[in-house]
C-alpha cells in the first residue's frame, strides 16, 4: 500500500514539472498515466555533442534517434550546446551541470595506420569521470551498424542492460499488384534500414516466428492450398514445409532448443496445440478440447505455454505447464471480452496481448500476474505485440485506414515511437529477432 | 518528456545481397537468402477489391453469416441448409468444400481458428442432415481474404461467412 502511494506522489511530482515547462497540457496528461504507473522511469538528460564531420554527424543522430526511442533518454537540444568539445580533457564540467546533462557523448574522427577513426567517450558530468572511450573504424555505409553498436554501449552502461539496437525485425509486406495481392517476408534492421525480401508470394502468409537462435523463421503460408506452416533457413533459403491434421495449420513457436515448434492444428474440426519435433520428425497433442486452442506462446524457462482460447465461452487467454495434456488456467478476466494473442517477454516477467477496448483493439503490456497492465497502443485495428530482445521496447502493427503501419516503441508505453510504413502497401505481422553474436 | 515521432519511408525490394554492406554489425556478415514459392495454382492469386456485390451474394444462397466472434449457425438458414443437403444426398458424387472466414477483428490466427470453427459448424450441420462427410471438407481463411472492404458494421458482417464451394 506504500509503495502505491509513493508512486502516485512521484507522479505528481512530474506532473508538475511537466505542467510548467511542456507547451501542451494534453501531452503531460499522456505522460502522467504512465509516470503514475510506473514511477520509477526518469529520463536520463544526455548531451551529444555535434562533430563537424558528415560520417560523424550521421552516426551521432542515428544514435540519438535510438536512444530518444527508448524512451529512457532525454537528448539535449543540441542547439543549446554552447561548447563542443571533442575529448574528456576538454569538458568544462559546470557549464553542463547548469543545464542538468548527466551525461555527455563526444568524438572526433582521427586517422592512423588502420585507417580513419571515429573515436567517443561517454562522459559522467556529476562524477566528472569518463565511463568508456571507444573506437570505430569507418568503413563505406558502416554508419548505422556504428550508430547501433555505440547506442548499445550507451545503453548498457548507463541502462544497465543489453541494448536491442543491432537486433533484426521481420515482417509480411501486402501490396496491391494489378488486381491480386502479393505478399513479402521481409527482414530488416529493427529501425526499419537495410530491408530485404527472403520470400514473396500471391497466397497470404502471417504469423513469422524466429528460432531462438536466429538461423531461420516459421511461418504459415496459403501456397499449398491452405494454411501450413513452412521453417525457412535464412543461410540458405531452404524451405521445409510442414502439414499435419486436415484443416488450418498456425501460429509457430519454436522451442528453446529450436529443434521443435509449438503450433495449432486442426483435425475433423477440433483446433488444438500440437508440438512438431524437426529432428525426429515426430508430432505431439498437446491439448484436448472442443475449443480454439492457438497462439501458443512459450515461457522463456519453458516450463509454460500461455495461449488463446474459447474454452470459456469468450476469447481469453490461459496458460499450462509445457506437457501434454496439463490442465489449462485461465489468465486474462475482466478487462474485456477479447483478449488473445499472448507473447512472453524474453524475461518472462511480462507478457503482451491483444484486447479489445470499446470496439478497438489494442496492445497491452501487463506483468504475470496483471497488477500493473498498461495500454501501450490507441489504434483501432493494433496486433501482433513481440518484443525486442531485451524487453525494453516492443513492435506491433496498427491499422491507419486501409493501410497497416509498424509501431515501434517503448514497453513503458512512453511517447517516442517509430512508425515504418510504405504508401501503397500494409505491413504485418511484425516480429523482433533475438540477439545474435 | 519531449514528444518526439519518427516517421520513416523506406524502400523494400533491395538486391538480395546487400544485408552485407554494413560491416561492423556482427549479424549483418552472413548473407541472407531469399527462398521461392511453387504456387499451387496457375490463378492470379486472389483478388485485390474483386468481392462480389450484396446482390451477387444473395442471388448465390450459399453463403451463411455469422455474428461476432461466433460460430453459431442461425436458424436463418435452416432452409438454405436444408436445400443443400437435399442436393448433396441426390447427388453423391458432388464435393463441396465449406471456406470459412472472418471479419478483421481480433488476432489474424485467432481468427483462422475461428474461419475453420465457423466451416466446420457448417460441415456438421449437413452431416446431421444426412450429407456424407466424404463429400465435404473445410478450409479456412481467417480474415486474410475478405469479400467486402472496409470497416464499417455492414461491411464487417459481410465477411463473417462460410462459403459453400461447389
Amino acid at each position: 500500500m506504500f509503495l502505491v502511494l509513493k508512486k502516485n506522489y512521484l507522479g505528481l511530482v512530474f506532473l508538475l514539472v511537466l505542467v510548467s515547462f511542456s507547451p501542451s497540457k494534453s501531452r503531460a496528461m499522456e505522460s502522467l498515466t504512465i509516470k503514475i504507473d510506473e514511477g520509477t522511469i526518469r529520463a536520463l538528460s544526455l548531451g551529444i555533442v555535434p562533430i563537424k564531420e558528415t560520417f560523424a554527424t550521421n552516426v551521432f543522430d542515428i544514435v540519438a534517434d535510438n536512444l530518444r526511442l527508448s524512451g529512457r533518454f532525454d537528448i539535449f537540444n543540441q542547439a543549446d550546446i554552447t561548447s563542443n568539445p571533442t575529448k574528456f580533457e576538454d569538458v568544462n564540467f559546470k557549464s553542463w551541470r547548469i543545464f542538468g546533462v548527466e551525461n555527455i557523448l563526444v568524438g572526433d574522427i582521427k586517422s592512423d595506420n588502420d585507417g580513419y577513426k571515429l573515436v567517443v567517450e561517454l562522459i559522467d558530468i556529476l562524477r566528472q569521470t569518463r565511463i568508456f572511450r571507444e573506437e570505430y573504424l569507418l568503413r563505406e555505409n558502416s554508419e548505422r551498424a556504428i550508430a547501433h553498436s555505440l547506442s548499445n554501449a550507451i545503453y548498457k552502461q548507463l541502462i544497465g542492460k543489453v541494448g536491442c539496437y543491432n537486433t533484426k525485425i521481420a515482417y509480411v509486406v501486402v501490396s496491391k499488384v494489378d488486381s491480386s495481392r502479393s505478399y513479402s517476408i521481409i527482414i530488416s534492421d529493427y529501425d526499419g534500414y537495410n530491408s530485404q525480401e527472403i520470400l514473396n508470394s500471391r497466397h497470404p502468409i502471417l504469423s513469422l516466428a524466429w528460432s531462438r537462435r536466429g538461423k531461420k523463421i516459421a511461418y504459415v503460408s496459403f501456397e499449398s492450398g491452405r494454411s501450413l506452416i513452412y521453417v525457412q533457413d535464412l543461410k540458405n533459403g531452404e524451405r521445409k514445409k510442414i502439414a499435419y491434421g486436415d484443416g488450418i495449420m498456425g501460429a509457430p513457436e519454436f522451442s528453446l532448443d529450436d529443434n521443435s515448434i509449438i503450433f495449432t492444428a486442426s483435425i475433423s474440426g477440433n483446433i488444438d496445440l500440437y508440438k512438431y519435433n524437426l529432428i525426429e520428425n515426430k508430432f505431439t497433442r498437446l491439448t484436448k478440447s472442443e475449443a480454439i486452442e492457438t497462439e501458443a506462446s512459450l515461457s522463456p524457462d519453458g516450463n509454460t505455454i500461455i495461449f488463446t482460447s474459447n474454452r470459456s465461452g469468450g476469447t481469453q487467454i490461459f496458460k499450462m505447464d509445457n506437457k501434454p495434456f496439463s490442465t489449462p488456467q485461465r489468465v486474462t478476466y475482466g478487462l474485456s471480452g477479447f483478449n488473445a494473442n499472448p507473447v512472453y517477454s524474453p524475461s518472462g516477467d511480462k507478457f503482451s496481448f491483444v484486447t479489445n477496448v470499446k470496439g478497438s483493439y489494442q496492445v497491452v503490456v501487463s506483468d504475470l500476474e496483471q497488477q500493473q497492465q498498461r495500454l501501450i497502443s490507441n489504434g483501432k485495428f493494433d496486433e501482433s505485440p513481440s518484443f525486442a530482445s531485451n524487453g525494453d521496447m516492443i513492435v506491433f502493427s496498427s491499422k491507419n485506414g486501409t493501410r497497416s503501419e509498424l509501431i515501434i516503441k517503448s514497453t513503458e508505453g512512453l511517447d517516442a515511437e517509430t512508425r515504418i510504413f510504405l504508401p501503397n502497401s500494409s505491413l504485418i505481422e511484425p516480429s523482433w529477432g533475438p540477439a545474435v553474436e | 518528456m519531449r514528444f518526439f515521432l519518427w516517421i520513416i519511408f523506406f524502400i523494400t525490394g533491395c538486391s538480395n545481397s546487400n544485408i552485407s554492406g554494413t560491416g561492423a554489425n556482427v549479424q549483418d556478415k552472413s548473407t541472407i537468402y531469399k527462398a521461392k514459392v511453387s504456387q499451387y495454382s496457375s490463378e492470379n492469386g486472389y483478388r485485390a477489391n474483386g468481392f462480389a456485390t450484396g446482390s451477387e451474394i444473395s442471388s448465390l444462397e450459399s453463403v451463411i453469416y455469422f455474428e461476432y466472434d461466433s460460430a453459431i449457425v442461425s436458424s436463418e438458414y435452416d432452409e438454405l441448409l436444408l436445400g443443400v443437403s437435399t442436393y448433396l444426398i441426390n447427388n453423391p458424387q458432388v464435393k463441396i468444400v465449406l471456406e470459412g472466414h472472418t471479419d478483421e477483428r481480433g488476432t489474424r490466427e485467432y481468427n483462422l481458428a475461428l474461419g475453420e470453427e465457423r466451416a466446420n459448424s457448417v460441415l456438421k450441420q449437413l452431416n446431421i442432415l444426412g450429407v456424407s462427410r466424404q463429400q465435404m471438407s473445410s478450409l479456412s481463411f481467417g480474415e486474410e481474404n475478405p469479400s467486402a472492404l472496409g470497416i464499417e458494421n455492414d461491411i464487417l458482417a459481410l465477411n463473417r461467412r462460410v462459403e459453400i464451394i461447389f
